[in-house]
Order: C-alpha cells, then sequence, then structure tokens
C-alpha cells in the first residue's frame, strides 16, 4: 500500500471537525503527499509560502490582505507561482469569502480549494497533525499486545509459546487487551511508537482450544485499550537445552533492545518452563521495569552491597 | 559424600560474576552441591546464597558434593576456583 495522502482523504477526514467546505478541485488522486515529500522539507502544510511551496497552503486574513495590495499583474504571477507548485490543496481559514481570481484559476486545477469557518492558525496545525500521522511510518509485528500497569507491552514468542495463554490470564488480572496476533505500530514521533489494534481483529482473542473469544464481551469495555505506546516487550522462549551456559546471569534479567520503527525498545526474554507462573513473572518484569525507568536497578545496588560487603570484611582481616 | 577443601585466589574473590560462574557450573551436576565457610553452608546451585559467604581472596572454603556424580562436581568446582574462575588474577 502506497501511503499518500490527497486533497480527497484530507477533506473527508477532517471535514467534521474543521467544517470545511469543498470549493473545487476534482477529487483525482493525481495530486498527493508521499511520505517522500516530508523529507524534502520540515512542513508539508504552512501558511502561503512561494518561496518554499507547501503541499497544502493555508490562507488566513493576513495572506489575503498582502494579495489584496498587489497590483493585478503581481497577483496574477503571484497565483501563477502557487498553483504551478501544484499543491494538493489550497485552504482558507476563518471563513474568508475567496477572491474571484483564485476561485477561477482553481476551477481550472486539480488542486482543490477547500474553506473552513475554523482559524487559520487552527488549521494549520490540524492539517500538520493529521498529514504527519497519514504518512508517519508503519509496522506490523505479531504477538499480543497489552497494556501492564498502564504500560505497553508487546508479549512475543514463537508458535505454542503460550502468549494468547498468557494474555487471558493477564486479562483475567485485570490487565488490558490492545490487539491480538497482528497490532499495528505507528512512529508517531521521533521516540514514540504508537500501537493500535486493526479493525478486523478489535477484541478478539484467540486462544488454541478455545477458539476466538471476545474479550470486551467476556470482561468488559475495561478490558481493551485502543491504543497505547510501546515501552516493553516480553519475549517467551521455550529453551532448546537445560543445561546452563557458564556466563548465563542470574543476578540481571535477560534483557536487550529490539529495534521497532528504528526506535530501541526493552526487550525482557522469560524461559518458558513448566511450574513457572508466567503471568506472575511478567507482572513482575514489568514492575521491575518501571523501577529501571525510574533508575532503580535491584541486581545493581545489590552487587554493590556484595562488594560492601567483601570490602568491610578485607579491611577487618587486615587490620 | 565427596567433600575436599579449597581457598579462593583470585583477586577479586567470590563476587557477583565469578559466583555466578560457580553456581552455573554447579547447576550442570545432579549431586547436592554445598559450600561451607566456618559455620556458614550454602547451596552451591543458588546465587543468592553463594554471595552470602562474602568470600574475599584468601578465604577458605570447603566443597562438599553428594550424589551420583559427586566426584566430577568437585573436581570441576575445584577446577573452577583454582582457575580463578577464568579471570587473570
Amino acid at each position: 500500500m502506497i501511503r499518500a495522502v490527497t486533497a480527497k482523504s484530507l477533506y473527508d477526514a477532517l471535514r467534521d471537525r474543521l467544517e470545511l467546505e469543498w470549493l473545487s478541485g476534482d477529487d483525482s488522486e493525481e495530486l498527493a503527499i508521499y511520505v517522500e515529500d516530508l523529507t524534502l522539507r520540515p512542513a508539508t502544510v504552512g501558511y502561503l509560502n512561494l518561496v518554499h511551496p507547501n503541499k497544502v497552503q493555508v490562507l488566513g486574513v493576513e495572506e489575503i490582505q498582502y494579495l489584496d495590495t498587489l497590483s493585478d499583474q503581481e497577483l496574477e504571477s503571484d497565483l501563477e507561482r502557487m498553483f504551478a507548485s501544484k499543491p494538493i490543496a489550497v485552504v482558507f481559514g476563518d471563513g474568508l469569502s475567496v477572491p474571484e481570481s483564485i476561485l477561477k484559476r482553481g476551477q481550472s486545477s486539480p488542486t482543490a480549494l477547500i474553506r473552513s469557518q475554523h482559524r487559520s492558525h487552527e488549521l494549520v496545525t490540524f492539517l500538520q497533525y493529521h498529514v504527519s500521522r497519514a504518512l508517519a511510518r508503519k509496522t506490523t509485528l505479531h504477538g499480543v499486545y497489552m497494556e501492564l500497569f498502564t504500560m505497553g507491552v508487546l508479549i512475543t514468542g514463537g508458535p505454542g509459546s503460550g502468549k494468547s495463554e498468557l494474555a487471558l490470564e493477564l486479562l483475567t488480572r485485570g490487565h488490558r487487551l490492545v490487539a491480538d496476533d497482528a497490532p499495528d505500530f505507528t512512529k508517531i514521533s521521533p521516540e514514540l511508537v504508537d500501537g493500535t489494534c486493526p479493525a478486523v481483529l478489535q477484541d478478539c482473542l484467540e486462544v488454541r482450544g478455545l477458539g476466538v473469544l471476545n474479550v470486551r464481551h467476556m470482561f468488559g469495555d475495561s478490558a481493551i485499550k485502543l491504543n497505547k505506546f510501546l515501552r516493553l516487550i516480553i519475549h517467551l522462549e521455550v529453551p532448546k537445552k537445560r543445561k546452563l551456559e557458564d556466563d548465563q546471569d542470574r543476578l540481571h534479567s535477560n534483557s536487550d533492545m529490539q529495534d521497532v520503527l528504528d526506535i530501541p525498545i526493552a526487550r525482557i526474554t522469560l524461559p518458558v518452563m513448566a511450574g513457572r507462573n508466567l503471568a506472575v513473572m511478567a507482572e513482575a518484569a514489568v514492575r521491575d521495569f518501571m523501577l529501571k525507568a525510574k533508575g532503580y536497578n535491584a541486581a545493581s545496588e545489590f552487587i554493590e552491597r556484595h562488594s560492601r560487603m567483601m570490602q568491610r570484611q578485607d579491611g577487618r582481616k587486615d587490620g | 559424600m565427596k567433600s575436599a577443601p579449597t581457598t579462593i585466589i583470585n583477586k577479586l574473590g567470590l563476587h557477583a560474576r565469578a559466583a555466578t560462574r560457580l553456581v552455573n557450573r554447579a547447576t550442570a551436576f545432579k549431586s547436592d552441591i554445598n559450600l561451607v565457610r566456618g559455620q556458614r553452608s550454602v547451596n552451591a546451585k543458588s546465587i543468592m546464597g553463594v554471595l552470602t559467604l562474602a568470600a574475599s581472596m584468601g578465604t577458605e572454603l570447603v566443597i562438599l558434593a553428594d550424589g551420583p556424580d559427586e566426584e566430577e562436581a568437585v573436581a570441576a568446582l575445584l577446577k573452577l576456583i583454582n582457575d580463578r574462575f577464568g579471570e587473570e588474577q
């Protein structure tokens, strides 16, 4: 799927919120904003700009006033430049009446003319947000995405590692489901990944032997969370052999980082073994992760305490 | 039951990483293995227990193993301690 924003998609998405009125322009998809456009310049939406032409040009009171001060010839040349850069839309704010000259050009151009009753700076804010959100990088990861203690946690693991069973147990313990099996992740800012549920999977959890369950109907509305920023990945691993490596660390959690859309996300690997209550371990992993995020590391403190004890004892021996 | 006295000879003593190595090595054996320092005896397969020994360089310990592979267990742990847990000093 090519991610692109067209005037029509903007209009459909924000018509009610911004009280948009479609003045002219065909709804062909000839003009669009693509992901690549985001890298060319910082903004694709902005106030009228002929030097770095925006893909969506917003005209408010000041811009219209400026155009009014121009001579006919200057106005023609400015409008020529404005439409030559092929913006997907020219948006008029403050419910302004659109100058005849612009209307005429708009009718013979694929660029859409849209008017809104809202203030132009509000339009810029909303349109910018919508465009960057619509074009943000997305990915789908395999796993169960949940909210544990207000934290977005993705549970991953091979087939049969017990992801869904763990999710079910966490739900009965009061945690919430975002999406089973194929959550969508979107990079909504340079440091944030937001996870949501694809519409078709909403509220559903598939558990082997039980089939598809509707979590909302079974556990209530509070068992569902619509979106959550991804903070932690808990990876379930069935150990291949019982033998422990010499250097396997017992004091620290088995954790590393996994890149999701180029953002490093902490990952804790939990070995799946008979007799271990994974829900309790997952909860403890999240609590410990929250402490670490605040700067407290139990293992480091313990090692520190231990080495102090050894030093004290050495001192006694020497003296 | 097999026992063997030993002395910690690496500079840093039985610190966290060395203790981890020792515990992981001990866990590989079926026998019950204990480390004894004076009055205190701890399970050699438990990291927290081993660390409470606070065995620094020069500390004398006794390795006690009881089980089908006690000979090998004691030999393996002695070797690890005498190899300074793979450390330089």
